[in-house]
């Protein structure tokens, strides 16, 4: 296997070389390392290499691998994390200039469990300032998409789909809020899921909104996917919120088909007028060959989920004030004028609104569980598109028309399924006329993260899409 | 659809001392009336015999 293979190579391939020690975490090590070094001023994608860091721990796991303590599939693994994440004596920036200098003293409990299970920390992922999206001026280098270098590569996770995509890492943790992880799963062509709510801590991550932010894996296969969100899921006492069911194998189903399985197409979030072409035909493709492996298919309505974005946006920004508040009122500019404008926003808008938004995102709650009682899994486009050009993504809106088409409705296909907290991933679908990835969202029951693994599995198993490499990071 | 003009977003983050510019005034104004348009969509929906929890309101959620 030559460089740019073992940079690209997933981590259901590498494994077995590691834990038969065909290939070193040290040998990994050093090419993704080279390859930060001589791509990474272009993509954007990492604000800090820990390159001793990752050459000692890649060194231990080497050793105990010889020594016969292998930890399982994500042992000597490359990684890197949304740098939202606390990392103990690595500064933890949140893509803001303000966290500059904030190096936490503990680990968030995901780098606790990545850590024991053997992975090798490569460094911390570019994203959007404090994972808000939209950041207009990049305070560690603008993100560029891999594909296309004059595309965004989406976000807020935006590092994190392009050191992926771009073979910089064999894998990475974003951040999920909004769609911040399956959006630039999209852009970018790689798999990446929101997990179930509850599924995995929040501890130790920048704060977003309380009740909305879900952490979770960005990889080249659904099987990877599936193994490092088994590393990193469970009850933590850190995180009342998490949940207290046993973590279970991921992976368990894959290899099943869909034989028998009930696959519902929102037709909301397929037909609508917002969605390219390209993208309703990837995604209608897809439904088609799931039909022909033995799936019932069919369309089906929600649509409240027309409303999904204008309600997220209605409460999000206000879940999470306390933040931000003295610094936002005392020097306003330190702030992107994204963030800022938004922060402002959520420091002016009336509680009947908010409370308003918070009752109708119950209600669309009830409604998505009570449409899975009816389909095993409901498939839509990720992103109603191919990602944009970086400038049609940095415009400031001044309308009404504008926010509500360009800043609610283009997250309709990713938030219903944060509000609804159920299980979600987007898998490539194919490539539009341009050379850009298209993704395919599959989303379940809640706690059935098994069975959205199982489908996307069939999918990406049927098809290649994960197979090809951007040209501008060839070599 | 109800909506504010620049002058009474601005008067509103003055008395409520939240320090919004002339450069955000624009943007700031615009989201607010998208958000009363928001809320003009949603008096459509069965919101009001719903309780606003999260999906946390269910034990077997967690």
């Amino acid at each position: 296997m030559n460089s740019e293979d073992l940079a690209f190579a997933s981590i259901e391939t590498l494994a077995p070389l590691l834990q038969s020690r065909q290939v070193s975490s040290a040998e990994l090590t050093r090419n993704f390392l080279e390859r930060i070094e001589r791509h990474n001023d272009a993509l954007g994608a990492y604000i800090t290499v820990t390159a001793d860091h990752a050459l000692r721990s890649a060194q231990a796991a080497d050793d105990a691998i010889a020594r016969g303590d292998y930890r399982g599939p994500m042992h000597g693994i490359p990684i890197a994390l949304k740098d939202q994440l606390y990392t103990k004596g690595v500064r933890t920036t949140a893509g803001s200039s303000i966290l500059a200098d904030f190096v936490p003293d503990e680990d968030a409990t995901i780098v606790e469990r990545l850590d024991a299970a053997g992975a090798v920390l490569l460094g911390k992922l570019n994203l959007n300032e404090f994972a808000m999206g939209g950041t207009l001026a990049h305070t560690y280098g603008l993100p560029r998409n891999p594909w296309d270098l004059d595309r965004a590569p989406g976000g807020s996770s935006s590092g994190s789909g392009i050191a992926v995509a771009a073979g910089l890492a064999t894998a990475t943790i974003g951040e999920d809020t909004a769609g911040s992880i399956r959006n630039p799963a999209s852009f970018c062509g790689v798999v990446g899921i929101k997990a179930s709510s509850g599924t995995v801590s929040r501890h130790g991550i920048v704060p977003l909104s309380w009740s909305l932010d879900t952490a979770g894996p960005m990889t080249h296969t659904v099987r990877d996917c599936a193994w490092m969100l088994g590393a990193i899921a469970g009850r933590d006492e850190n995180d009342r919120l998490t949940s207290r069911r046993p973590v279970p194998d991921y992976t368990s189903r894959l290899g099943r088909g869909v034989e028998g399985l009930r696959v519902g197409m929102i037709r909301e979030l397929t037909q609508a007028e917002s969605v390219h072409p390209e993208t309703r035909q990837a995604v209608e493709a897809a439904a088609e060959q799931f039909a022909g492996m033995g799936a019932d298919v069919d369309e089906v309505s929600a649509p409240i989920v027309e409303y999904a974005g204008a309600i997220y946006m209605s409460f999000c920004d206000v879940d999470n004030p306390r933040l931000h508040e003295g610094r936002l009122y005392e020097s306003p500019e330190d702030y992107d004028y994204a963030t800022r404008v938004r922060l402002l926003l959520a420091n002016i808008v009336p509680a009947s609104m908010v409370s308003k938004a918070h009752r109708a995102r119950a209600l669309l709650r009830r409604e998505m569980h009570r449409l899975m009682e009816t389909v095993d899994v409901v498939v839509s486009p990720t992103t109603a598109g191919p990602a944009p050009p970086i400038e049609a993504a940095q415009t400031k809106v001044a309308t009404v028309d504008q926010v509500v088409h360009g800043v609610f409705g283009v997250r309709n296909n990713s938030t219903t399924f944060n509000m609804s907290g159920l299980p979600a991933v987007s898998v490539p679908c194919g490539f539009s006329a341009e050379g850009l990835p298209l993704g395919l969202q599959v989303a379940g029951r809640m706690h059935d993260d098994e069975t959205v693994f199982q489908v996307a599995h069939a999918y990406e198993q049927a098809n290649d899409w994960n197979s090809k490499r951007p040209e501008a990071v060839r070599g | 659809m109800r909506e504010l003009t620049k002058e009474q977003i601005q008067t509103l983050a003055d008395t409520l001392g939240v320090p919004v510019g002339p450069e955000e005034l624009d943007e700031v104004a615009a989201r607010f009336n998208a958000l009363l348009w928001t809320m003009d969509k949603i008096d459509s929906l069965e919101w009001r015999d719903v309780d606003p929890v999260t999906w946390v309101s269910r034990p077997e959620d967690v």
